[in-house]
């Protein structure tokens, strides 16, 4: 099956000598004009030609490979239709074949035939028989895409075992597979005996600890949202980084980035999904994007292939097994990846075009324990409906304040759901996402603050399209709060480990922002029942729920508490000029009540499914036109 | 600890939006430092007053209602007191001077704002120090920044809000917005007519915001109500909740509106005919064209800044025009509230001649503003007390009298704090007197030897004091009278010790 250009034990020296671009001309498969740009692009980024080539759409890459192999005198192997010995390679580790772009195919007695994407070393030989022994090295020269595929293919159960259980079994605590810990069931166990005998014993007593504890975190809740937000406007006009330190850049130091696309069911966005990403400005060969499709999901697979992606693009197919998450896949991806640094976008995202650049220099300028950036995030269909106005006020608030505010006290920051960037080594040193945490970019967040490691945060934004339905919105509302729910028990499983790594601060705002949100969403609907029946029936019932200092508290956060998070709100649509959306925070008490709709869907859903992924349909925007973003972001 | 990204310097170099920015080029412990310096002299002057055993009206009635809260332990006891914050302030610590003292502090910043903006005005030191004490130096400002708690501290958060306002309305410093909002939003719990500024500056942001190129683009237009909006939006929230709380707990949402001690409506100005009202706009006229520094100021800003004229000219109009739907505007506030205009309004980088007439302007606006103030039966009292030196009778009296009942037991005196709430003050504790909040209150009033050992009455005192109204005729059954001070009576039941026995 091998297509043998030579005998594959002695490369010619000859022909090594012969120039890969000058190769490619001589046999046809490049014009000298394109070699000469692709040369001029080379002396700019300093990159490989044959990345180059590849990247700028000038040759396709099985051609490539095949006057590679004929260069440095190997046969070349299609590993789509060679057989594979699985018992052989499956001696390797399947993150080692990746990065080492090589992938042992058969034994012949002594002699191993290794494909490989890159020249054939001594190294090479080194690794291969640093696992099997005494053995003859014999090389073959294939794409990293059939590499690639012969890992998924011989490995599917590793790949798949990996990115489901690759956490938990590195660390059963870290992950939310287990929703209570021992202790935690105690508690829970304890506080609502304690509360249903409360109510038998000493009702007053009990209602009134109740509506303190309640009240009070809420009180405390507002004031640390209030901190946050105001700590985040007071350096509104700062940039993290510059237009001049992202000029400043040359090509020939940008590392090789990764881009992860986790698609599901979404073959209607696809074709806008390539053209954003080409929208990128960041060198194509130092661009690696990673489409990832689920096994299942033929509909999203046809459609890429058919939107005709540029060879940067590689689809990587996720196994099928549950959990089904957007984690697992970007699990898999980043076991695929080969960049430096790595980020995620969704299928509809519009990142713009220099965040990967900016991501760079914050890295670079950041300390070493920087392990994330966090670009911001809004929508570009802002104006479509009353629910995208407040949806989009609220993304505003969260990104261009709260986070920022975050940034500036130095506290944990949960990330959001993608175009957070990554350093691609410390990511795998933190194990990756967790498939059983269904807001995996939150928990990661914290858990990379629980490792001593920083996020920050870049100005830049992915524009990406806002729920338009409040079905859909709830749905997807519901995944974030019981997300959050996940990411709180899972980071409080030993809480005076976590006081001490990071700190009472960062716990406290940890546990306030991630922790307060669902709470205050919980007691909402029954705080406003209270206060709507007392002011219909004028009845005195509820009058033990609230001695003085608890009315004093309460009162604060009915008409001071409420009014603050409004006027907050309203910050919301300063930063990008958004002024026409200003108005609209005052029907923020109404969009509450969706969130509290929502979380108390998310609390039913982790008793009863905890891990399952509310998907959130996209493209059902009438702004999906790529050429919207600019008039919408406008307004 | 600041962000990862941004501490290392790649702060991007914005002089035009950063140039005109106040306040927020210090630290707020450099502002701190500066508004305790500034505070000294009428630290000074209120411990004068003090030692000197002068008490406003308006400052025994918070120490008397911190009192009550601080001793009963409960804030509802107080009812709905307007404004709840200097009360709230006072809490912390209700003794007769503290008002003074946060009273002068609250002046002391607006002195440093005021010396602040005047170094914009880029005018020689030794001429911006003599305009800042000859406005400071005025009784009318001593008097406000030492015996008008409520009125200085709004006064004082208007100063601060207005100069965050400038940085939003000018630069479109959001930060400063919401600084400005909030800071308006608080001042409404400070004194009402906060509230009435905070709308004014809201209505004033399309004629004090910087003109665009591009203002008459939508997206300009919505800029601009974007930015009233946030002005206005705290201190209507802060209305409408405190409005609503009072009719929640009262029935009546303006209950407020006219408290005793800072009322809001003038009940002699609020049902005058027109023609009445009309007469009055000349008086006030009168009072605007006494204001010599304002109108100075008024004409350098219509050669520098014609745009600014009309906003501030409405400014300088809402004490007239308070006046005249029928609310309540002191004179000591209107002229403090001129001065501040006066010296906010001053146009940057002026010509160093304007100096002299500015200062000149400034002691005839002084000078005018005394002889007005001085009418003012209060001003005039604290005045006289400040410059002979000489404590008044009845403030030895009723010191007297309040130490001597601060002995009586727990709730022994039944007294109605309408009334008492000065002897209460002066006595700096609650804990005698059987008042009003108190739930005991109405059953003692019934039948007092029941309840209480003594019962305090003035005859002077006005009708809501129940107390004074049911038994300034003559003591209640059981009780005999024990002795006179200061305008008030104190019945002694007849088994009960005296209070006010010489020993």
């Amino acid at each position: 099956m091998f297509v043998r250009s030579r005998p594959t034990s002695s490369p010619v020296s000859t022909r090594r000598r012969e120039r890969l671009g000058e190769a490619l001309v001589a046999r046809g498969f490049l014009t000298q004009q394109d070699l000469d740009r692709a040369l001029e692009y080379q002396r700019r980024t300093g990159d490989r030609i044959g990345r180059i080539l590849i990247a700028l759409g000038l040759i396709r890459r099985r051609q490539l490979y095949h006057v590679l192999a004929e260069l440095w005198g190997y046969p070349f192997v299609d590993l789509l239709q060679e057989p594979l010995d699985s018992r052989l390679a499956r001696l390797f580790d399947p993150a080692e074949l990746v990065q080492r772009r090589c992938f042992p195919v058969r034994r012949h007695g002594s002699e191993i035939f290794v494909a490989t994407a890159e020249q054939p070393s001594a190294e090479l030989e080194e690794f291969i028989r640093g696992v099997l022994g005494p053995v003859t090295v014999r090389p073959l020269v294939t794409t990293e895409w059939d590499i690639d595929y012969a890992i998924r293919t011989v490995f599917r159960d590793v790949v798949l075992d990996r990115a489901a259980l690759g956490l938990y079994f590195r660390n059963p605590d870290e992950s939310a597979r287990q929703v209570l810990i021992g202790w935690q069931k105690a508690v829970l166990a304890s506080v609502i005996l304690g509360v249903i005998l409360g109510f038998l014993f000493a009702p007053r007593v009990t209602a009134v600890a109740l509506s303190a504890l309640v009240n009070g975190t809420l009180f405390i809740f507002v004031i640390f949202h209030f901190i946050v937000a105001m700590a985040g406007a007071r350096h509104e006009h700062e940039q993290a980084i510059s237009d001049e330190e992202v000029k400043a850049l040359r090509d020939d130091e940008l590392p090789t980035y990764t881009v992860l696309v986790p698609v599901y069911r979404e073959a209607n966005v696809i074709q806008h999904l390539i053209e954003n990403l080409r929208q990128l400005d960041y060198p194509p060969s130092k661009l690696e994007i990673l489409l990832l499709i689920e096994e299942d999901d033929e509909e999203t697979l046809v459609a890429a292939k058919a939107a005709r992606p540029p060879e940067t693009v590689t689809f990587i197919v996720v196994p099928n097994g549950m959990p089904k998450t957007k984690p697992k896949a970007c699990n898999v991806g980043l076991l695929f990846a080969r960049g430096e640094y790595l980020t995620i976008y969704d299928a509809e995202d519009r990142p713009e075009p220099d965040q990967l650049k900016k991501a760079v220099v914050a890295f670079r300028k950041g300390p070493p324990e920087l392990v994330c950036v966090q670009a911001a995030l809004n929508y570009y269909n802002a104006t479509e409906n009353l629910l995208t106005r407040m949806f989009t006020l609220e993304y505003s608030y969260w990104f261009d304040y709260v986070l920022t505010g975050l940034d500036r006290l130095g506290l944990p920051i949960p990330l959001g759901g993608t175009s957070n960037h990554f350093r691609v080594d410390r990511l795998r040193e933190l194990g990756g996402w967790d498939p059983f945490n269904v807001t995996e970019d939150a928990d990661l967040g914290i858990r990379a603050a629980a490792h001593g490691y920083r996020v920050g945060v870049i100005n830049s934004t992915t524009w990406e399209e806002a729920n338009n339905h409040v079905g859909n919105w709830i749905r997807q509302r519901s995944r974030w709060i019981k997300g959050y729910i996940q990411t709180v028990l899972v980071h409080t499983r030993h809480p005076v480990q976590l006081v001490k790594s990071v700190g009472l601060k960062n716990v406290l705002g940890f546990i306030l922002l991630i922790g307060g949100a669902p709470f205050a969403f919980l007691s909402l609907i029954p705080l406003w029942s209270l206060t709507l029946i007392w002011l219909v029936a004028r009845t005195h019932v509820f009058d033990i729920l609230f001695p003085p200092f608890v009315l004093y508290i309460s009162l604060f956060n009915l008409l001071i508490g409420n009014g603050v998070m409004i006027y907050l709100g309203m910050l919301a649509g300063f930063k990008r000029r958004r002024y026409q959306l200003i108005p609209f925070a005052l029907f923020n008490p109404f969009y509450w009540l969706l969130h509290s709709i929502a979380s108390y869907k998310a609390v039913w859903q982790l008793v009863t499914k905890p891990f399952y992924w509310e998907k959130t349909r996209h493209g059902l925007t009438r702004y999906l036109d790529p050429s919207a973003p600019t008039a919408a972001a406008a307004d | 600890m600041v962000s990862p990204v941004i501490s290392t310097p790649a702060r991007r170099p914005q002089p035009q939006l950063t140039e005109g920015l106040r306040l927020v080029d210090l630290t707020w412990r450099d502002h701190l430092v500066r508004v305790l310096l500034f505070s000294l002299p009428f630290l000074g002057v209120a411990l004068l007053a003090y030692r000197l055993a002068f008490l406003s009206n308006t400052h025994a009635h918070i120490v008397e209602k911190a009192l009550l809260a601080a001793d009963r332990l409960r804030l509802e006891v107080i009812g709905f007191l307007y404004p709840p914050l200097p009360f709230l302030t006072v809490l912390v610590f209700p003794r007769t001077w503290m008002p003074s003292v946060l009273a002068s502090v609250a002046a002391g910043g607006i002195a440093w704002l005021l010396w602040y903006d005047l170094e914009r005005t880029e005018l020689p030191r030794l001429w911006r120090m003599l305009l800042t004490v000859s406005v400071v130096a005025t009784p009318t400002a001593l008097y406000l920044a030492t015996q008008a708690y409520p009125e200085v501290l709004a006064l004082h958060l208007v100063v601060v809000a207005w100069h965050y306002y400038w940085n939003f309305v000018r630069y479109g410093h959001t930060f400063s917005g919401f600084v400005a909002g909030l800071v308006l939003g608080l001042a409404f719990y400070a004194n009402f007519y906060a509230f009435l500024y905070a709308i004014a500056l809201a209505g004033l942001v399309p004629l004090f915001r910087r003109a665009a190129n591009r203002s008459r683009e939508p997206s300009e237009r919505w800029a601009t109500l974007s930015q009233m909006l946030v002005t206005a939006f705290p201190a209507l929230w802060a209305a409408t909740s405190w409005t609503y709380i009072n009719w929640v707990f009262t029935g009546n949402p303006f209950t407020y509106l006219a408290e005793p001690a800072t009322a809001v409506i003038d009940p002699t100005r609020w049902g005058a005919p027109l023609a009445e009202r009309v007469e009055w706009l000349r008086d006030f006229a009168s009072e605007l064209l006494a204001q010599p520094l304002l109108i100075a100021v008024l004409a350098l800003n219509a050669w520098r800044y014609p745009r600014r004229v009309v906003p501030l000219v409405v400014l300088a109009s809402l004490p007239s025009l308070i006046r005249l739907v029928g609310l309540t505007y002191s004179v000591p506030l209107a002229l403090g509230t001129y001065t501040l205009i006066a010296l906010l309004a001053l146009p940057e980088r002026l010509p160093r001649w304007i100096a002299p007439l500015l200062v000149i302007f400034a002691i005839l606006q002084g000078i005018s503003g005394t002889t007005l103030v001085l009418r003012e039966g209060e001003v005039s009292q604290w005045e006289r007390v400040l410059t002979t030196e000489q404590v008044r009778t009845s403030d030895l009296e009723e010191r007297a009298l309040a130490v001597a009942l601060r002995q009586a037991p727990p709730r022994s005196i039944l007294a109605d704090d309408r009334g008492a709430y000065r002897i209460i003050a002066r006595a700096e504790s609650a804990r005698p007197f059987l008042l009003p909040a108190d739930e005991d209150f109405t059953a003692a009033l019934a039948s007092p030897a029941d309840r209480v050992r003594y019962v305090l009455v003035s005859r002077s005192a006005p009708e809501s004091d129940v107390v004074s109204a049911l038994f300034r005729q003559g003591p209640p059954p059981g009780f005999v009278v024990d002795g006179s001070r200061a305008g008030w009576i104190v019945y002694r039941r007849i088994d009960a010790p005296s209070l006010l026995a010489t020993p």
